[in-house]
């Protein structure tokens, strides 16, 4: 005889520390208030507003999200832009920094990326919501004198899950010449995700939220960061390099990657950018090729670019842009059949650096199954087709540097 | 403090958030398997309590944070994206062979037992509701929630073999 509620009790057994926040809670309470205040935010529609600084500059006010980060790439003279940004300082100083699970804990990290990039303060605030959840995405996105556009996505707790990226993707299995993954092995997925706040553009067939107002701001797993640097070929490689190694820095102390994921040996251990990665793809869906994983696994990301770029004909030579892309990224599991006849789909999250690279030459495709790319660059360069023909993107881990993934199309 | 907002309201706000949020988390948990989903719905929940703290009449917070709670639940897990399982670790198997009558093992069933039965017993079983407080938090009738427990522990029996489940009929609140 077992008592239910002992039964349903036993489940709690493993409860971590909570992550929630009454504080935060006001202050989402307060943003929903506002939101529900300004005309352009009616119907649920999610709008980022350019304010402060961005006003300062003279940068035109943007309805959409997803045009941000095109807006700061394309609008000359612009310094930086910081497109939306809670002050609630109250709330801020509640929370540690060390646990970027909640609004509150990004809003903090991303003072300390303001601070530390000696971004000028911005002395107002606006909200966006979008519908169905909210979505707490801060955003800072600014161009270095030397040409190099950073865009940093905070995303705050919100009802996303990583898993969300994949929902629609249909898994596909591995390709037979991919070798049986051994005892301690990770067997590679299918379909790959790479979590970004414009994911919803790339879902395939176009996901629950309209695409234009998704983009940009549907955000990274809870709690998560994406930091993407970006440059066109006029800027040196180790500029662009500098820069991001600049963010990732600012960032270290005072967050936490992925903190939640056990299986990471030292997730906090970001190793430094050294050099440019060459890789490509585009955001829709397309044939690429990964590496085995017994490759790949033991690839440090000097010799993944290296064999990128042999494997293409070195048409690196050719590339006109490339970006590096902080965040998670999610690799999915092909389903698991249960005994019930249904299907789970697993998924695993891991930090990682996205390395992409532009080409002015066409790939062929290489076959396989297709690739969801969804980095913050995504919005802004993909539909740019002058950027190059096609992108190579490298994936690396974050904690161990070693490249996860090789993709092409 | 908060605009139109009361410095007090928001006091007593967070007193009573800072006493309950542990309960809702729990509940939060049993309602869909996952620790950080659950942070998700409770901080939802609190959220949506916030707004309306002045607006709630006294003693119904928890009631109101309750439905809150339920109904985003059992909202999430109708999108088709909540059918998958995110994980740190791989391979891991998504059906336990021999279920036992371990914290794993109940929970892997309760997620087995579809959003609103598992919402009804968890309500229920857990929280002590009674049939018409049940109902009241699902926005349904009562007759819904006793079909819908009879199905719901119907399912868990079934998943839970090898022994019986008892639970007290009424609830005790």
């Amino acid at each position: 005889m077992t008592d239910l509620r002992e039964l349903l009790g036993s489940t709690l057994t493993d409860e971590p520390e909570s992550a929630i926040d009454p504080y935060a809670a006001m202050a989402t309470g307060r943003t929903r208030r506002r939101a529900r205040r300004h005309r352009w935010l009616a119907g649920g529609t999610a709008a980022a507003v350019v304010l402060g600084v961005g006003a300062a500059v003279g940068l035109p006010r943007l309805a959409q999200p997803g045009a941000t980060t095109a807006g700061v790439a394309k609008t000359p003279g612009a310094t930086f832009l910081l497109d939306w940004r809670v002050t609630e300082p109250a709330v801020r100083d509640s929370v540690a920094l060390d646990a970027p699970r909640t609004l509150t804990n990004l809003e903090g990290a991303a003072e300390r990326i303001q601070q530390t990039l000696a971004l000028p303060a911005v002395s107002d605030a606006q909200p966006y919501r979008l519908p169905g959840a909210d979505r707490g995405v801060l955003q800072l996105a600014y161009r270095t004198a030397d040409g190099v556009e950073v865009h940093v996505v905070l995303a705050g707790s919100a009802t996303m899950s990583a898993a969300a990226s994949c929902a629609k993707s249909d898994p596909v299995p591995p390709p037979p010449e991919w070798p049986n993954p051994g005892d301690g092995e990770r067997p590679l997925g299918s379909a790959m995700c790479v979590r970004g706040p414009d994911v919803a553009t790339t879902r395939p067939g176009g996901g629950r939220l309209d695409r234009t107002v998704a983009a940009d701001v549907e955000p990274l797993y809870r709690g998560a960061i994406s930091v993407t640097v970006s440059s066109d070929a006029a800027v040196p490689a180790p500029t662009t390099v500098a820069a991001a190694n600049a963010v990732v820095d600012s960032l270290r102390p005072h967050v936490v990657f992925a903190r939640d994921s056990a299986s990471e040996p030292d997730s906090a251990q970001v190793p430094t950018y050294t050099g440019p990665v060459a890789s490509t793809t585009r955001d829709r869906s397309l044939g690429m090729s990964l590496y085995p994983p017994d490759v790949a696994a033991r690839l440090d990301w000097h010799e993944a670019l290296r064999r990128c770029e042999h494997e293409s004909g070195g048409f690196c030579s050719d590339s006109v842009g490339w970006t590096i892309s902080y965040g998670l990224v999610t690799l999915d599991n092909p389903a698991t059949i249960n005994a019930d006849g249904t299907t789970t789909r697993q998924v695993v999250r891991r930090p990682a650096y996205v390395l992409q690279r532009w080409s002015q030459r066409s790939c062929p495709g290489l076959g396989g199954p297709p690739i969801h790319m969804a980095s913050p660059s995504a919005s802004g360069y993909a539909a740019d087709e002058s950027k190059g023909q096609c992108r190579w993107t490298v994936i690396l881990d974050a904690g161990t540097g070693s490249a996860l993934y090789a993709v092409s199309d | 403090m908060g605009q139109g907002h009361p410095a007090a309201d928001d006091g007593g706000f967070v007193a009573w958030a800072t006493v309950r949020r542990r309960a809702l988390r729990h509940t939060a948990y049993l309602l869909c398997g996952d620790w950080h989903r659950a942070d998700d719905l409770v901080q939802e929940a609190l959220v949506r309590v916030y707004q309306r703290w002045r607006r709630i009449a006294a003693g119904k917070a928890d009631a109101y944070a309750r439905r809150v709670l339920v109904t985003a639940a059992v909202d999430e897990s109708r999108r088709p994206w909540r059918r998958e399982w995110a994980s740190e670790v791989l391979p891991e198997s998504a059906h336990l062979d021999s279920p036992s009558m371990t914290g794993a093992a109940v929970l892997a069933a309760l997620r087995q037992v579809p959003a609103r039965q598992r919402a009804v017993l968890v309500l229920r079983y857990w929280e002590d509701l009674s049939i018409e407080q049940t109902a009241a938090a699902l926005n349904c009738s009562t007759g819904n929630v006793k079909s819908q427990s009879a199905r719901g522990l119907a399912r868990l029996r079934d998943l839970l073999p090898g022994d019986e489940l008892t639970y007290h009929e009424e609830g005790v609140r």
